[in-house]
């Protein structure tokens, strides 16, 4: 073969090794006892195997010239990804198999999944928990991200249509107030409220005993909640429940006990 | 050889389209051959096929040309040159008879073309059967020459009468035509039973074969090369006509001799069958005159399968075998061997129902009782089957409606309970 053949034209296309038209002096195989690997000549080991002879760099940068033709550009106004979210904000994952066999169906392929950031969709407080209730599982908090998983339907794009049209519902309902939701107990809640909670109670109560033992002064609870060391508890305490346990967290919260019952220590 | 192969095919008593295919190969035979000795061999077969029943048709040569004539008068804008044509030859047939006025045969020429339809039916009809009267009636006429004379004149004129065609047109024969001939023709017909008209032209068309035969002997070749070829228009060839042909051609280079001999044969039979079933003229018996233009060959508009076929054949024998792997791929995508790509696992796959048919399936539910364990029972189903994407619609629907048979059928045992 000369040396400036061009290597694309010998394998254009996915093809057996041929060792008279590589001209590479490879060798394969287990070596004899003191001995070499046998030479690519006759070599089963070699034909044997996939090669990827036709995918060459510059083989593939004709194939990359050939199909620029037939591609359209992407649309210059897209250049980021965060771009490309703001205007596109749902995501459609669909996944199509290849194997070789003779049949090209596939059941797994008729699953659909949609993603959608929840911050994209326009919805006040009492909607976006009423949503995350809604869908449960699908929503994760960290990423704030909805995923809809469809496969009900036998083909794709019933399940596609399906699944748009469980957001929609979502977004809807979500939207709605039904009569029986005024009855949301400190249960149902998704953070910590303090206020009407036991915790305010508790600390209401200990500090009004503590202020009728010290004194006769009656101070009015709304005197109470609005004092600084009471705020101080209330923030100390929220953070706790709704944050977790860090050390700040305690930290922070031992200080405003420390405040609250005016200990010094 | 000739002859006989042109009696083999006016035996086939297919019509005139026929007679002008026998013509044509009388022509191509013909040319720079003596036409006495064909006319001659012709005669006595014709002489046969005239007395033959079912023969409803003149199938001489006479009658051919006429029928020539005849089909040339038809095409518009023609006439002109058919009538100069026919003039001058029976100018030159009838120079021996006697001629008269040619206006009075004129005129009733056009009378007797102003035949209708039914009139027409009943001519092929009244050719059809009955020799005997016709012999009868051809004896008495052959008794008196002055009869038969005037008889040899007004030929022209029922030729149309008998020979079931377009007659309208050919108004301009200009053949001379005896008064007394008609008033004895017409008091032959109406001595005998039968229809009047149906046997005057009967008898003119057995006289008018006569005289053209006389006339063909007389003349030699030149009239009828000239008619021949005056009814050589330009036909219209479809386009399966034309890819046997060219097909034939291709295969010459491939094949042996025998093959394509045989397939020349086998796609000149198509084509003449064609031919001969829809050449004519309409006789508008059944259906109203339509307007249309008569062709002689009605090309199809959309592609016949032999159109199909040679597109194939062209395919196939220009098709080269792959030069590279990229070809060989498309090769076999077109053969289906390898799947077309973007590969779509749901090619095929059809379902034209929408994904609200697969999921909400409460609507059938409405021939169940709307609370108790029955509904709870079928909830369930309906979610199940939901849930199932390996079901149509329809099956989906079967499964709710056997339930619903089978808990009617329980109703009773269910209400004693």
């Amino acid at each position: 073969m000369a040396v400036d053949q061009d290597w694309s034209s010998v394998y254009p296309t996915a093809a057996a090794f041929k060792p008279a038209s590589v001209p590479l002096p490879i060798r394969m195989g287990y070596p004899v006892k003191r001995g070499v690997p046998p030479p690519k000549e006759g070599n089963l080991e070699l034909i044997k195997i996939p090669n990827f002879l036709h995918l060459t760099p510059p083989a593939i940068k004709k194939h990359c010239a050939a199909l620029k033709d037939f591609c359209t550009e992407w649309p210059s106004a897209l250049d980021s990804d965060e771009k490309c979210e703001q205007h596109f904000p749902i995501e459609i994952e669909t996944v199509d198999y290849v194997s070789s066999g003779t049949s090209i169906r596939n059941p797994k392929a008729r699953v659909v999944t949609l993603r959608v950031k929840l911050s994209n969709l326009n919805l006040d407080d009492h909607a976006k928990k009423k949503l995350i209730k809604l869908v449960g599982e699908r929503y994760c908090q960290e990423t704030d991200v909805l995923t809809i998983t469809t496969d009900r339907c036998p083909l794709r794009r019933q399940n596609y249509d399906y699944s748009m049209h469980l957001l929609t519902v979502l977004y809807h309902e979500s939207w709605k107030t039904e009569k029986w939701e005024s009855e949301k107990s400190e249960e149902d809640m998704e953070e910590y409220i303090w206020e009407n909670s036991c915790s305010q109670k508790n600390a209401l109560d200990t500090l009004l005993r503590i202020k009728a033992s010290e004194n006769a002064s009656s101070v009015t609870k709304e005197e109470l909640l609005a004092s600084e060391v009471v705020k101080n508890y209330r923030n100390s305490v929220i953070a706790l429940k709704n944050e977790g346990e860090t050390e700040s967290n305690i930290s922070q919260y031992k200080e405003s006990v420390k405040k609250l019952l005016n200990i010094q220590a | 050889m000739v002859g006989e192969v042109q009696g083999c095919k006016l035996q086939c008593a297919a019509g005139f389209t026929c007679l002008r295919l026998s013509a044509l190969l009388c022509f191509s035979d013909a040319v720079g051959k003596d036409q006495a000795g064909k006319v001659g061999a012709v005669q006595p077969g014709e002489e046969k096929l005239a007395w033959r029943p079912h023969s409803n048709l003149p199938v001489s040569e006479g009658g051919l040309q006429r029928s020539w004539r005849e089909t040339l008068c038809q095409k518009n804008g023609k006439q002109e040159l058919f009538s100069t044509s026919s003039v001058l030859s029976k100018d030159k047939d009838k120079s021996a008879a006697s001629k008269d006025s040619t206006h009075e045969g004129v005129a009733k020429k056009q009378e007797d073309g102003a035949e209708t339809p039914k009139q027409k039916l009943l001519d092929i009809i009244g050719n059809m059967k009955v020799e005997v009267t016709y012999r009868k009636k051809l004896q008495q006429l052959k008794a008196s020459e002055s009869k038969k004379q005037a008889m040899k004149q007004l030929e022209g004129l029922d030729s149309e009468g008998s020979v079931p065609q377009g007659i309208a047109e050919d108004t301009q024969r200009g053949k001379p035509l005896n008064p007394e001939l008609v008033k004895a023709a017409s008091a032959v017909a109406s001595s005998l039973p039968h229809n009047k008209k149906q046997t005057v032209s009967e008898l003119l068309a057995q006289l008018r074969r006569h005289e053209e035969t006389t006339d063909k002997q007389k003349e030699g070749g030149t009239i009828n090369i000239r008619n021949v070829i005056s009814e050589m228009t330009v036909k219209k060839q479809s386009p399966a006509q034309r890819g046997a042909r060219i097909s034939g051609r291709i295969s010459l280079q491939l094949d042996e001799d025998g093959q394509r001999i045989r397939r020349e044969r086998s796609s000149a039979q198509p084509g003449d069958s064609r031919r001969s079933l829809k050449v004519g003229k309409r006789l508008n018996i059944f259906t109203k005159a339509s307007t249309e233009p008569e062709h002689a060959l009605k090309t199809v508009s959309s592609p016949t399968i032999w159109d199909l076929e040679f597109a194939k054949e062209v395919a196939a024998v220009t098709a080269q075998p792959p030069r590279n792997g990229f070809e060989e791929m498309i090769q076999w995508t077109k053969e289906g061997i390898l799947w077309e790509y973007p590969i779509d696992n749901e090619v095929g796959m059809e379902d034209d129902a929408e994904f609200h048919e697969h999921i909400f399936l409460e609507k059938h539910l409405e021939g169940f009782p709307k609370e108790g364990p029955i509904r709870h029972f079928m909830e369930l189903v309906i979610c199940g089957l939901s849930k199932n994407p390996y079901l149509s619609v329809k099956q989906k629907v079967e499964h709710i409606e056997w339930f619903q048979n089978y808990f009617e059928e329980k109703k009773e045992l269910l209400q004693e309970i």
